[in-house]
């Protein structure tokens, strides 16, 4: 069972976003060792089981693997390993380091505030905070055809196949096909996407005058949370300060 | 082609959200100017989710395959509603899949926007022209120039927000690795934007106009 260190969306966001900007700030290692203890101790108030954490990390962690494997051969003057024709440079690996930290530091900040609420949750929480109408509108109305999409794609793809239109032999045609694919798609989804607008505005959305949702007030348990977490943000940053 | 987390300096990923939010807040405008600003939103919305789930059409580009970014296909069908359209989708997919950051979610938007603005200035500058063949380049140049101009702004920030400085030698060979690696990606996008607006020209033109 999970537990939220911070019950409102709305201070959830600020929380995530404000210890996220601290924590690429920090570079020195005793300030990295303690950002690193802090997301341990977050992940474990919120009882985040390690292995789902791990498990969401795999895809994005690709891309920072990537680099960071890089980095350390590629980037300094400080020899301190020759593997072959390839040198193993001190400020690559401490750049590659930091990287990987902040990194992994920060996507458990992500899913450790963000992780359990549900995306519509999150959108009213970020209307709460001031996001204008019009973008509230239009994340609301995307969530609502991400599934229907890549349905309608999975079944297109699938159906393309069975007629055997992999695009032929002609240079450039599996292109088109792909191209004319995605123009139907976007046919389709279009005219869907109208309907369900049109009946939103019919039932009321949008109007003038039409009943705003209570703001929900503040608990000061979160307040506090909030308070004392960003205590230690600037705690951090005072820690990188003096490195 | 997402900056992650963790490998840009404050000053860029504050500086990202500076302009990724300028950006945005010159394209509301932009709409709030419209006879009705709300008329283009189911258009963007769904074209949100199709960049949204551009990452499951796989194209196949030997020795591998690649996947779309569509921006330059958002830019022509969306015009300033592309902007807006690219943020909500980025952050869809950084807190949803962790696909991107959140630091550097408005310098990826602007990796992304700029390119979508630019496609969108080249709809509306050549968008008149008639002949199949001339339409048909202006859709490729859309498609592939918005991947070219979103690689170049990718290896940009990249090389200048890395922690540690690499060599002008290694910098020179990272930046034609990636342009050379994301040519045919640029060359594939081309094609197939141009495939994906020559239909719609054929069978639903007022999809393309965009204002």
């Amino acid at each position: 069972m999970r537990a939220d260190p911070i019950a409102d969306p709305r201070l959830r966001v600020l929380a995530v976003l404000g210890l996220a900007f601290s924590f690429s700030t920090l570079h020195a290692p005793v300030a990295l060792t303690l950002m690193a203890g802090l997301t341990v101790i977050l992940i474990w108030w919120s009882r985040l089981p390690p292995k789902r954490l791990l498990r969401a990390l795999r895809l994005p962690g690709v891309v920072v693997a990537g680099l960071v494997a890089v980095l350390p051969f590629t980037s300094g003057d400080t020899t301190i390993a020759s593997l072959g024709p390839l040198s193993l440079r001190a400020e690559g690996l401490t750049a590659a380091a930091g990287i990987a930290l902040r990194f992994v530091a920060i996507f458990a900040l992500i899913v450790v505030f963000l992780g359990a609420l549900p995306v519509s949750h999150l959108i009213a929480a970020l209307r709460g905070l001031g996001l204008p109408i019009l973008l509230v509108d239009m994340a609301l109305l995307t969530l609502r055809h991400i599934e229907d999409l890549r349905h309608d794609l999975a079944r297109m793809q699938t159906a393309m196949r069975l007629r055997g239109g992999r695009g032929g032999t002609r240079p450039f045609a599996r292109f088109r096909s792909t191209g004319w694919l995605l123009a139907s798609l976007l046919l389709r989804s279009h005219a869907r996407s109208e309907r369900v607008y049109h009946a939103m505005i019919l039932r009321g959305h949008g109007a003038t005058g039409a009943a705003l949702p209570d703001r929900m007030p503040v608990l000061r348990s979160d307040k506090l949370v909030l308070a004392a977490l960003f205590g230690l943000a600037a705690c951090l940053l005072a820690v990188e300060r003096l490195a | 082609m997402h900056v992650p987390d963790g490998i840009l300096p404050l000053g860029m990923t504050l500086g990202g959200w500076a302009v990724a939010a300028g950006l945005t807040a010159v394209c509301l405008n932009r709409i709030a100017a419209q006879p009705d600003p709300r008329e283009g939103l189911p258009r963007a919305s769904m074209m949100t989710a199709a960049f949204f789930a551009a990452s499951l059409i796989h194209i196949p580009v030997p020795p591998s395959s690649v996947h779309l970014i569509l921006s330059g296909l958002m830019g022509a069908m969306l015009g300033w509603y592309a902007v807006p359209a690219i943020l909500i989708g980025l952050a869809l997919q950084a807190v949803m899949f962790g696909h991107g950051g959140l630091t550097t979610l408005g310098v990826n938007g602007v990796i992304l926007g700029l390119p979508a603005l630019g496609a969108f200035a080249l709809t509306r500058g050549l968008g008149h022209v008639t002949h199949p063949v001339a339409a048909a380049l202006v859709s490729f140049a859309t498609g592939a120039g918005a991947v070219a101009l979103a690689v170049t702004l990718f290896a940009m920030v990249l090389l200048a927000g890395l922690p540690a400085h690499l060599d002008a030698g290694a910098e020179r060979a990272a930046i034609m690795a990636l342009a050379l690696a994301h040519l045919p990606l640029a060359c594939a996008e081309g094609l197939i934007v141009a495939a994906v607006l020559g239909f719609l020209r054929r069978t639903n033109p007022e999809m393309i106009g965009a204002r």
